[in-house]
């Protein structure tokens, strides 16, 4: 969340990092969200300002975007936020290349490489953990 | 004010009043006491009278971070809470890791002062500029994992929460404040401060962020400090193993602290040891805000009485509920680890006072009758029933929950040959019998028998390298014998002042201290990239500083009536060491004391002349 904020807005600023990490100190376990670039919010924008790459990353076209919010409520994983402005979307774009976030992680926990995915153990653990999301308050 | 690194801001809150504001940071003040420990102890030096009661409505408790703190500087998580310390009556401070000091600075304020009493229960929560103090009936009572759950139900899913348990809420001296649920500022019982002063938590959210002065070289530091961190071998045996690994190393110097500070090493020590628990109990490793290392260790224990799962235990509880108790059972002392944390008890503290208590009834000064049950040693049934009675304060639990010493008083002079304490604070899991330097540093560390603000890790552990580099040459290969006086007053004094610029900036102990990787050079580096301070960048400024602080902190003493004949360590240490690598050795403590003193331009009775407060700029 650091690297994040500090590429795309250059100061330390965890809230509006475009992806992050829900703990639940109370079973001691953490949980990265992060954008799976699934384009839920192109289908969802009505003024398509959010265009797909030729690697298949979904970004916005600031310039086009009017800050209606429909990909904010489309968004299954809660990770499209407003400028600090309000005036666009913002979300995750991958950096563009090599995202910050997966070189910035010491423990090896972020990959771009779906084959390096957890195994099924730790996917269900996650699966559950991110069930209890909303009833923590969290979308 | 225009620094990098800071947010700039102290957030002031009166809980007598309910009021609550906003002062400048001063930059002259951060310039010559950093952030951390160091800027809050000239806070707190300023600010309390002499002789105030801890527990009283005139103490306050403070809580800093430093100018580093929220960046990505590894380990930036740290924060220091201050006070007037109930267990010892004199100054405090109590460093916790997580994720409490980086939100607080998102919030936009680098420090916080908290005066007065409130009449009932209170939450303080802080949502940015929205400053609340909230009631907190509902909560009371309930454990640390309880109440911080509901505070995040009910404030904010994602806020920080400084808790205090129902020790804290019981005065007890030994409480410690909780973050994210299973870290601790656990020494000096400032949970007990918080619940004189009916605060039950502290919850931060913050939106802001940290600036620094000089973004890309920021970023090359960074990544410069974080790639030796990666490639050091001792930062990634921490990674697997956390703060275990001592166990192992200790029993080879014998200095691993074992039935009431009395031997040196533990036969039965080898299940405790990190590699076993690993193999046995390991769950998951979790790191604090911005960490490269990650020494967090959750545990299972799958069978047995004490089977539960839980963060920790560190070093320290293994060796205070283990190895000091002659305890083997780790679900025991995994459970007990659980209890503190739950509870809000400092586990030293709490698990030191029962090994003290177990030395009593041996002795047959407590008995059955007194205690409810025998206290056998190594009994681990016994000893997680006593410290959930401390934790609840019953029967002779809520006697023990006031600490070693003022229990050892209460039972008269018989029982002080077994209280093993410095300046009333349990003894930390070290023993300068076997450690010479770390005795000159429980003897004279500002907050009573302390570990961490002066202890000279490379001797112990013969770092020859680090030592030449950080004591000279010519203090080879004395320096790295833990078993001799020689040259520990000068290694003692100047790794005390880099450890005060540690505590400051703030970053962690684990990549400073032990394994050795971050030091002056990298603070002189990074500290001007953070902040634009050019004087951070100058080593005689920063050499300066850390005298300053350590002298400072001295002074609040001093001002409580503290001098020479209270850096002393229990007779214990100055008789042989019974057993192990060490047996024969003991301290002598007055030759270093004296060689200290004059190192630190103190008298002979341990007080700051004249001259060297005036050469520090602390005549005021």
């Amino acid at each position: 969340m650091l690297a994040c904020s500090e590429h795309h807005v250059g100061i330390f600023q965890p809230a509006v990092a475009r992806l992050f990490v829900a703990k639940f100190d109370d079973v001691s376990r953490d949980l990265p969200v992060v954008c799976i670039q699934c384009g839920l919010c192109a289908k969802a924008c009505p003024e398509e300002a959010i265009e797909k790459s030729p690697e298949n990353v979904y970004f916005v076209v600031e310039s086009q975007c009017t800050g209606c919010g429909e990909c904010i409520t489309a968004c299954p994983r809660g990770m499209i936020k407003m400028d600090s402005q309000g005036k666009f979307a913002v979300k995750c774009n991958l950096c563009e290349g090599v995202p910050s976030c997966v070189e910035a992680c010491p423990y090896e926990a972020l990959s771009t490489d779906a084959k390096k995915s957890s195994s099924s153990q730790y996917r269900k653990r996650a699966e559950s953990l991110a069930a209890e999301l909303p009833r923590r308050g969290r979308s | 004010m225009n620094l990098g690194g800071y947010v700039g801001k102290i957030l002031r809150v009166n809980l007598a009043t309910r009021e609550t504001h906003e002062e400048n940071l001063s930059k002259d003040l951060a310039i010559k006491f950093m952030g951390g420990s160091g800027l809050g102890a000239y806070y707190l030096y300023k600010e309390l009278k002499a002789g105030v009661d801890p527990l009283g409505e005139e103490n306050k408790l403070l809580f800093f971070t430093g100018p580093i703190t929220g960046t990505s500087w590894p380990t930036a998580g740290r924060s220091v809470f201050l006070s007037k310390s109930p267990l010892t009556g004199i100054y405090a401070e109590s460093h916790v890791g997580g994720f409490l000091g980086p939100e607080f600075k998102y919030a936009g304020y680098d420090g916080l002062i908290i005066e007065g009493r409130s009449d009932k229960p209170t939450n303080l929560t802080i949502l940015d500029d929205q400053v609340n103090l909230e009631d907190a009936k509902k909560i009371m009572g309930l454990n640390t994992a309880e109440s911080t759950s509901l505070l995040l139900e009910d404030f904010h899913p994602d806020a920080q929460v400084a808790v205090i348990g129902p020790a804290g809420e019981k005065l007890s001296r030994t409480s410690s404040i909780i973050i994210n649920m299973a870290r601790a500022a656990g020494r000096c019982g400032l949970g007990a401060v918080m619940g004189s002063k009916n605060l039950k938590t502290i919850a931060v959210k913050g939106t802001g962020g940290v600036s620094v002065q000089e973004p890309e070289a920021f970023k090359v530091a960074v990544d410069d400090v974080s790639k030796r961190i990666l490639t050091d071998i001792q930062a990634m045996e921490q990674r697997k193993f956390g703060t275990n690994l001592l166990v192992a190393l200790k029993s080879q110097i014998g200095e691993l602290v074992t039935k009431n500070h009395s031997r040196g090493t533990f036969e039965n020590a080898e299940v405790l040891m990190a590699e076993h628990l690993r193999e046995n109990y390991f769950q998951k490793t979790r790191a604090c805000f911005a960490c490269r290392v990650g020494c967090k260790k959750q545990y299972r224990v799958e069978e047995g009485p004490f089977a539960c799962e839980s963060e920790g235990p560190e070093y320290e509880s293994v060796m205070a509920f283990g190895t000091n108790c002659l305890n083997d059972d780790f679900g025991a002392i995994l459970r007990c680890n659980q209890l503190c944390n739950l509870y809000g008890m400092d586990a030293i503290s709490v698990g030191c006072t029962i090994a003290f208590a177990m030395e009593l009834f041996e002795r047959g000064i407590l008995t059955t009758d007194v205690i409810g049950f025998p206290l056998e040693w190594g009994d681990a049934s016994a000893i997680v029933r006593l410290t959930e009675m401390i934790g609840k304060r019953e029967g002779i639990g809520s006697e023990l929950a006031e600490g070693s010493w003022a229990f050892a008083q209460k039972i008269g002079p018989e029982a002080m040959d077994s209280v093993m304490t410095v300046k009333k604070m349990e003894i930390s899991g070290q023993d300068g019998r076997t450690h010479r330097s770390m005795a000159l540093g429980h003897a004279t560390a500002a907050r009573g028998a302390d570990h961490l603000r002066s202890l000279v890790i490379v001797d112990q552990l013969s770092y020859q390298d680090v030592a030449a580099e950080r004591f000279g040459k010519h203090t080879l290969p004395e320096i790295c014998n833990p078993y001799t006086e020689q040259y520990k007053a000068i290694a003692t004094k100047l790794t005390e002042d880099v450890y005060a610029l540690r505590d400051s900036v703030i970053t962690c102990w684990y990549t400073c201290s032990w394994p050795a990787i971050i030091w002056m050079d990298d603070f002189l580096r990074v500290l001007p990239l953070a902040t634009g301070i050019k004087a951070f960048g100058e080593e005689n400024h920063l050499r300066l500083m850390g005298e300053r602080l350590v002298t400072l902190k001295r002074m609040f003493n001093v001002r409580e009536g503290i001098t020479r004949k209270d850096d002393q360590l229990p007779k214990r240490f100055s008789e042989p060491m019974p057993d192990g690598p060490g047996k024969g050795a003991f301290v002598t403590l007055d030759p270093m004391l004296d060689e200290y003193y004059e190192l630190r331009g103190w008298d002979e009775n341990g007080i700051p002349t004249e001259e060297t407060l005036s050469r520090l700029g602390l005549d005021f």
